[in-house]
C-alpha cells in the first residue's frame, strides 16, 4: 500500500462506517492496487475468523475471576493474587516446609489427627517428584483429577482449572476420614497429605453432577530407578466395574500413559449422580503424576 | 435486588456504567466486568497464549479498573481506557523477572503434555478440544510470533474489533503509528499463514 492517505478510508471500510463519496474514492484506488485489495480482503477474513478463534471464558471461570477480585478488593486471602507471579519452586518449598513443620509438631505433641509418618522420613525438596513405593493408592476422582503420590506423604490434587465443569462436582467423602480436605482454593481444589502407610489406601470419592459421566481415564506415571508395573482401574459406586487397563510396564525415566475406558452405559445407569473411584496399583517404585478422566471415546 | 440492578444497568452505555462504578453504586462494577471480561480475556489470551496467565491478568486488570474507578472520566470512551489498563498489566508481566523465572521453572514441574507419549492415540489427549480447531490454532500461533507491538495492535483492531482511534488510545500511540503497525502486522501474518498452508487454507 503506497497511498498513505487511503489508510483512514481503508480502516473505515472495515468498520463499515465509510460514506458514499469516500467509498467511491476507495474503490477507485482498490481497482488499481492489488496490494490494498489483498490486505483488505485479508483483514476481513481475519475478522470473520476471529469470532471462531475467540478463546472464550466459561461462566465458571468468570465467576472465579470475579470472586478473586472481590477477595483482593476486600483484602482477603493474600494468596488470591495472580498465583503465577509466585514462582513454583517457592510454593513447593513452602509446602515442603509446612509438611516438615507438621511432622515435627506431631513428634512433639503426640499423634495428630492423621497417621504419623514413618520415622525414616525422606523428604525431597526441589523439582524431583517423590516416589510412590510398593503399595496401592486409590483416588476417587472425576474429570481432570490430578494425583501426586509420595512416600511418606500422599498429595492429591484435583485440578478444577483444566475442566471448569468440575466446579459442579462435589467431594463427598474421604477414607480414612482423617484425610478430610484441609482447604478448597478453587484453583487447586483439594490437597491432602498423610502418613506413609501404603497398606492403608487413601480414598477420595467424588460425586459428579448429571451429564458429567467420564468415558475414559488416564494416568501419567513415571518410575524412579527400577522398572515398575502400573495397573489402573475405576469402580463406580453403584458397583459396576469398568474395564481395567492392562498392567503396563514402565521403564525408568520415561512418562507413560495408562488409560482405560469406562462403560458409558454403566456410568449413566447411576441415575444422574455418578460416583467414581479410581485406583492405581503400583508394583515397584513409581512417580505418579496425575490422573485424569475426560469425556470422549478412547478407541 | 440483584435482578433490579441488572435491569438498571443493562440499558446504560459502557461509559455510564463505569461512571456509576466510580460512584460505588452497587452492581455497577459487576456490570462492567460482565460486559468486558471475555473480551479482555481474549486480548490477554492472544497476547500470552497461556490460559491461566491470561485469567490472572484479567483479574489484575479489573482490580486496577476498580482501583482507578474514581479517576475514570466518563466523557471519554471506556473501551480504550479499559484495554489500556489490560495492555499495561500484560506489559508489566512481560517485564517481570518473576514471570520469566516462573516460565522457565514451570517446565520442570509440569508433566509431559499430551504429545509426549507416541503410544497415545491421536485425538485422545486432554486438550483434544483445542486440537480440533487446527486452523484457529495456527492463526494463534502465527499471531504469537509477531513482535508484540504488531500483535497488540492487531488483536485489538482485528480480533476485538476496536476502531483505530480506540486502539491508538488504548496503546497510547499516535494514530499514524497504529495504522502502520496494523499494515505491517497484517502483511507479516498473511505471508506466514499463506506460506504455511496456501492462500485459502486458513480461513
Amino acid at each position: 500500500m503506497n497511498g498513505g492517505h487511503f489508510r483512514d478510508l481503508f480502516e473505515a471500510a472495515l468498520d463499515g462506517t465509510l460514506g458514499a463519496a469516500d467509498r467511491e474514492r476507495l474503490d477507485a484506488h482498490l481497482a488499481g492496487c492489488a496490494a490494498c485489495r489483498e490486505e483488505i480482503e485479508f483483514a476481513r477474513r481475519l475478522r470473520k475468523r476471529a469470532a471462531r478463534t475467540a478463546p472464550g471464558l466459561s461462566a465458571a471461570e468468570m465467576f472465579r475471576i470475579r470472586s478473586g477480585i472481590a477477595d483482593r478488593i476486600e483484602g482477603r486471602a493474600a494468596a488470591a493474587g495472580p498465583r503465577r507471579l509466585i514462582p513454583v519452586p517457592v510454593l513447593a518449598a513452602g509446602l515442603a516446609v509446612s509438611v516438615l513443620a507438621l511432622w515435627f509438631a506431631s513428634r512433639l505433641r503426640g499423634p495428630l489427627s492423621w497417621e504419623r509418618p514413618e520415622p525414616a522420613l525422606e523428604l525431597k525438596l526441589g523439582p524431583a517428584a517423590p516416589e510412590l513405593r510398593r503399595g496401592q493408592f486409590e483416588a476417587l476422582g472425576g474429570l481432570g483429577g490430578t494425583a501426586v503420590a509420595a512416600r511418606p506423604e500422599v498429595e492429591v490434587l484435583f485440578d478444577f482449572e483444566t475442566f471448569p465443569e468440575l466446579q459442579r462436582a462435589t467431594i463427598v467423602g474421604f477414607a480414612p476420614p482423617e484425610l478430610a480436605a484441609p482447604g478448597y482454593s478453587g484453583r487447586r481444589a483439594l490437597r491432602l497429605a498423610r502418613g506413609g502407610d501404603a497398606a492403608a489406601p487413601a480414598e477420595i470419592r467424588m460425586r459428579l453432577a448429571a451429564g458429567m459421566s467420564p468415558s475414559a481415564v488416564t494416568a501419567w506415571v513415571r518410575c524412579g530407578r527400577a522398572p515398575a508395573t502400573v495397573k489402573l482401574a475405576a469402580e463406580l459406586a453403584s458397583g459396576a466395574v469398568s474395564e481395567a487397563a492392562p498392567a503396563r510396564r514402565v521403564l525408568p525415566g520415561e512418562w507413560r500413559w495408562v488409560a482405560f475406558s469406562l462403560d458409558r452405559a454403566a456410568v449413566e445407569r447411576g441415575g444422574g449422580i455418578v460416583e467414581l473411584r479410581i485406583s492405581i496399583e503400583c508394583a515397584g517404585p513409581v512417580e505418579l503424576d496425575r490422573v485424569e478422566a475426560w469425556k470422549g471415546r478412547l478407541k | 435486588m440483584r435482578g433490579e440492578e441488572i435491569a438498571r444497568y443493562e440499558k446504560l452505555s459502557d461509559e455510564a456504567a463505569m461512571a456509576a462504578c466510580g460512584r460505588d453504586e452497587p452492581g455497577a462494577f459487576d456490570e462492567v466486568f460482565r460486559r468486558f471480561a471475555a473480551r479482555v480475556f481474549g486480548y490477554l489470551y492472544h497476547m500470552t497464549r497461556d490460559r491461566e496467565l491470561a485469567r490472572d491478568l484479567v483479574q489484575e486488570t479489573f482490580l486496577r479498573v476498580h482501583r482507578a474507578r474514581e479517576r475514570y472520566d466518563s466523557g471519554r470512551p471506556l473501551k480504550p481506557w479499559l484495554f489500556r489498563i489490560a495492555a499495561n498489566a500484560c506489559a508489566d508481566v512481560r517485564r517481570s523477572w518473576i514471570e520469566r523465572l516462573a516460565r522457565r521453572t514451570r517446565s520442570l514441574f509440569q508433566p509431559p503434555s499430551g504429545g509426549a507419549d507416541p503410544a497415545a492415540p491421536a485425538g485422545q489427549r486432554p486438550d483434544a478440544r483445542a486440537e480440533r480447531d487446527v486452523i484457529g490454532e495456527r492463526l494463534r500461533a502465527e499471531l504469537a510470533r509477531l513482535p508484540p507491538a504488531y500483535r497488540e495492535a492487531m488483536i485489538l483492531r482485528d480480533l476485538e474489533g476496536l476502531t483505530c482511534a480506540e486502539v491508538a488510545a488504548a496503546l497510547g500511540k499516535p494514530l499514524g503509528t497504529v495504522l502502520s503497525l496494523l499494515k505491517r502486522g497484517r502483511d507479516r501474518l498473511r505471508v506466514r499463514l499463506e506460506a504455511a498452508g496456501g492462500k485459502e487454507s486458513w480461513v
